[in-house]
């Protein structure tokens, strides 16, 4: 067997850290608790050597000149953890989690993995630098032992590989405190003047036991390099998420796409780690005072171009700018695979998706959502409602319906109002009755028009809706007239009998 | 031209607003006019019309829309049930209520006649397919045996509780005194003319001809006020005129008055599991399947005045109601020189004589004999002789087998029986004998 322990320090500052390039060679302290009782959970070399240490509370950080105080974020750790895990992922399928405390720490067994990788020292620097792209700094230790890879990492910066038989020498200068013993025992080994894991090693093994239990046998295996493990696999479900809290709520929209593209940056790289693209994004801002506003980028092909991603996110931002000054952001990505349109040697020259993509959404910034796309007739009696739904050009040659060519009606939006004379046919023998009267459009006019009718066929009725506030109840009639110039037109008048009101509603072509 | 200056802004009424329905007629058909000045109430006879017995198909009780029929001077009205004659008792007992004459019928499902219409395929609802429905009408007595006949025919050939359908040879062996209208958008005709144009409606319509005779199938008009509808019926005048069937009208109702469109349309949901939302265009368009008045038809018909005509032409060959169900009990053989009335009367009196001939019972031998009396000329009225003399040749057979004998209804509640030693269910219910006929 063979393992690859990967160990990220201070990890909640890493995950604060990864998308902040500008904060990263400068004192940074996180503070994590309440807010009167903040400690230092984790920080950087420089705030170390301007004198912070964990444990100190904010009073005393703040006394320090030019340390930047972040506050820890478990949403933002928990999206670095899901990136780590992801990079690790690209090495080996089977992966244990062998963090503690505030480091994230991984092993890998990495057995059989020299063909696709190269030899363990190749791996390892693969692996740091997928790490360091992704915004980590991590030290990887290789062993044939899970604990010794695991402590080793844990102890040393950098790369170690440890030779296979050499695991008692590698570790041999490790302090005890690697073992993590409990106080108590660590202050025993520390009467009897044992150190290091070296030390431990050559003490004898029965003495030990005698003196400690059996529990001394283990620590003992483990300072040899040869404690035995049983590997415990996890299995990370792929989650493109990147989440991000900004330090002050930001209004900006430059602000905001500076780190949105951040984001989209390392989900495109994630995913094309996996060799997928993005089919789609969601953006969870949330807003001060709680509120959340939610933006969806759908492209019309899955893609891992990112500076169409990121023109897609600033014309839906500016589409739909925050109601408020933005706290944190949370991107998540769907992944799918990359899209492959064959194209036809005849077939006609569609655009290209992403630029339709773009224009679409900036006409869709310009005019209204709503007012873009492929228009839908409704399922609905009611005539003429239809909805919009996203235009696609999906590349496959449209097929023409095969139907008899039918009359096109031109539709009025909106509908033109009327006056309209009416000739009535009186049914009924009682003439005071008008109800049973056949009364059709003789005559009508528009602001600008008079029409004389020559004949008029319907009424054509639709009502529906009855128990919600959109109830409808029209008649439409289809008539022939003569304009006052003499021309001929085919059209469509419709009456609103709720209101009796007639509008010119379209034309026959 | 007209005059311009006359003419009126939008928003101003330009025409009463609550007319109820308009034509679709041409600006210069005058002949509408001419017929609708002599059209009288009694003209138009509605002869497609579905109660809520056609389970959530259709909106109101068969007491509501005689009711209507009534109020619109309608002289009769006929009932098509899907698959049923569920409603027809209320129907009928409703139209003696109303003094108009209630016609019997039922809308038939028919396996090979092609598929009912369903929705274009771009629309979110769709239906199963199911075989379309005409409307059989009974002209007589026979008419009126063949369609329950060909319905207990159908219904029991299904295995399971389904609505099931009538074959060709179903309609071929049970046709007689019946009257074939083809129906509307449920019919053979839509279907065909959809599936396969006026060719495959003209072979569909010769079938039908075929099985029920040409004087006895009529080519149904609907008009709802929709395009598609009209178009329709268009294609289906060619078809008559081409084989020479008569048309005749109908508004294919499924409620009696304009308002119950809404609880139509529930039901609608109801049946296609939806919310009113959600339903769509399974909804109807608008709101014309009520009851129309003589007038109101009379103008949507203007075109083909025959079509109204039609109507009263039909009504009058529906010569069967349910007040001649013509049932006629089996008759019971009798002795020469006895009727089965007479040979009853002898057997009722040997029967009360052994019960109140002992002289402690003395005293209520005249009051049995009083009541006997009364029952047995209700009995000789309503013909049931036969079946009296079947029940106390029964009972005599089971008394000397040593059975006993125990009966239950109003027939077993009779002196009659009584006198026989038949056990009444109910030994106190002697006045409510027959009660219930």
């Amino acid at each position: 067997m063979m393992y690859a322990a990967v160990y990220a320090a201070q990890f909640p500052l890493q995950a604060l850290l990864r998308l902040r390039g500008d904060l990263k060679s400068k004192p940074v302290v996180v503070m994590e608790g309440r807010a009167t009782q903040e400690t230092v959970c984790a920080l950087n070399g420089q705030a170390r050597l301007r004198g912070a240490a964990l444990g100190m509370t904010r009073l005393e950080v703040e006394s320090m000149n030019g340390l930047v105080l972040l506050a820890r974020s478990a949403e933002g750790e928990a999206a670095a953890r899901a990136v780590f895990l992801e990079c690790a992922a690209q090495f080996s399928p089977r992966i244990e989690e062998a963090s503690r405390g505030t480091a994230c720490a991984l092993v890998l067994d990495i057995t059989g993995t020299e063909r696709l990788f190269g030899p363990a020292q190749t791996l390892a620097e693969r692996l740091r630098a997928a790490l360091a792209a992704a915004g980590f700094r991590a030290s990887i230790a290789v062993s044939a032992n899970y604990h010794a890879a695991r402590m080793k990492a844990a102890a040393t910066r950098g790369i170690t590989v440890i030779p296979e038989g050499g695991e008692a020498a590698a570790l041999e200068k490790l302090p005890l405190a690697t073992l993590e013993l409990a106080e108590e025992h660590a202050e025993t080994f520390a009467l009897w003047g044992m150190r290091t894991l070296g030390e431990l090693a050559a003490a004898p093994e029965t003495e030990l036991v005698t003196r400690l239990g059996a529990q001394a046998s283990d620590w003992r295996q483990l300072a040899r390099g040869a404690a035995e493990h049983a590997f415990q696999s996890i299995e990370p479900a792929l989650s493109l998420q990147e989440f991000f809290e900004f330090d002050t709520p930001v209004e900006q929209m430059e602000s905001l796409l500076f780190m949105g593209a951040r984001m989209i940056d390392c989900l495109v790289a994630r995913a094309a780690g996996r060799a997928l693209a993005l089919v789609s994004l969601t953006v969870d801002m949330k807003l001060e005072g709680g509120r959340m506003q939610r933006l969806a980028l759908r492209p019309a092909v899955a893609s891992m171009d990112r500076k169409f991603l990121l023109k897609l996110l600033q014309l839906e931002i500016g589409a739909h700018p925050p109601e408020a000054a933005v706290v944190a952001l949370t991107i998540a990505a769907e992944a799918g695979q990359s899209s492959k349109v064959q194209l036809g040697l005849f077939a006609p020259q569609t655009p290209e998706p992403s630029r339709l993509d773009v224009t679409l959404a900036r006409l869709k910034a310009l005019v209204g959502e709503e007012r873009v796309g492929s228009p839908v007739l409704e399922d609905t009696h009611h005539a003429g409602c239809f909805r919009m739904q996203g235009f696609a050009v999906d590349g496959k040659a449209s097929e023409q319906d095969r139907e008899p060519a039918r009359m096109a009606l031109r539709r009025m939006r909106p509908p033109l109002p009327i006056w309209v004379v009416l000739s009535s046919i009186v049914a009924a023998k009682d003439t005071t009755r008008i109800e049973h009267s056949t009364m059709t459009p003789a005559a009508f006019r528009d602001a600008v028009n008079s029409f004389e009718i020559t004949a008029a066929y319907g009424p054509w009725r639709s009502s529906g809706c009855w128990w919600a506030g959109g109830a409808w109840d029209e008649e439409e009639w289809d008539v022939l007239a003569t304009r006052c110039d003499g021309t001929f037109v085919a059209c469509l008048l419709m009456r609103d009998r709720m209101r009796n009101q007639w509008r010119l509603e379209a034309y026959y072509d | 031209m007209h005059n311009v200056a006359n003419m009126r802004s939008p928003g101003t009424p330009v025409c009463h607003p609550n007319d109820e329905y308009r034509a679709p007629v041409s600006a210069t058909s005058k002949q509408a006019s001419a017929q609708l000045q002599s059209m009288a109430d009694g003209e138009y006879i509605e002869l497609h019309a579905a109660s809520a017995f056609s389970f959530l198909d259709g909106a109101s009780q068969p007491e509501s829309l005689v009711e209507r029929a009534a109020e619109l001077n309608m002289p009769a009205i006929a009932l098509g049930d899907r698959n049923g004659l569920y409603g027809v008792a209320r129907f009928h007992t409703a139209s003696k209520r109303s003094g108009i004459k209630a016609h019997i019928g039922a809308e038939i499902a028919v396996k090979g006649l092609g598929s009912r219409l369903r929705p274009p395929a771009w629309l979110p609802h769709q239906c199963a397919e199911e075989p379309p429905r005409m409307l059989l009408l009974c002209a007589s007595q026979a008419g009126y045996q063949n369609l329950s006949q060909l319905i207990t025919r159908f219904k029991m050939r299904e295995a399971t509780k389904a609505e099931g359908a009538a074959t060709l040879e179903d309609l071929e062996e049970f046709s007689s005194g019946l009257i074939c209208m083809t129906g509307g958008d449920e019919g053979p005709l839509a279907a065909a003319l959809a599936h396969g144009g006026a060719s495959q409606a003209r072979a569909t319509a010769e079938k039908l001809a075929s099985i029920y005779g040409r004087g006895n199938l009529y080519i149904e008009l609907q008009r709802h006020q929709r395009r598609e509808e009209e178009c329709r019926n268009q294609a289906l005048v060619g078809v008559a005129s081409t084989l020479g069937l008569p048309v005749i009208a109908a508004n294919g109702v499924r409620y009696a008055v304009e308002k119950d469109r809404e609880l139509l349309d529930v039901f609608t949901c109801i049946r296609n599991g939806v919310t009113l939302d959600g339903a769509g265009r399974l909804l109807t368009a608008n709101s014309a399947r009520h009851l129309r008045s003589a007038r109101e038809m009379a103008a949507l018909f203007g075109d083909i005045p025959e079509a109204i005509a039609n109507t009263r032409i039909v009504s009058e060959r529906l010569e069967f109601t349910l007040n001649n169900l013509g049932y006629e009990f089996p008759h019971y053989p009798v002795p020469d020189g006895e009727t089965m009335d007479s040979f009853l009367r002898k057997r009722v009196e040997e029967g009360v004589l052994k019960r109140y001939g002992a002289p402690a019972r003395r005293g209520l031998l005249d009051k049995a004999r009083a009541q006997v009396k009364h029952e047995l000329a209700l009995i000789a009225k309503l013909g049931f002789a036969g079946y009296f003399l079947i029940v106390w040749d029964m009972i005599r057979f089971c008394q000397k087998q040593g059975f006993l004998v125990q009966g239950r209804g109003s027939a077993a509640n009779s002196a009659v029986c009584y006198a026989w030693k038949l056990r009444p269910s109910i030994r106190w219910a002697w006045n409510f004998f027959l009660s219930v006929s």
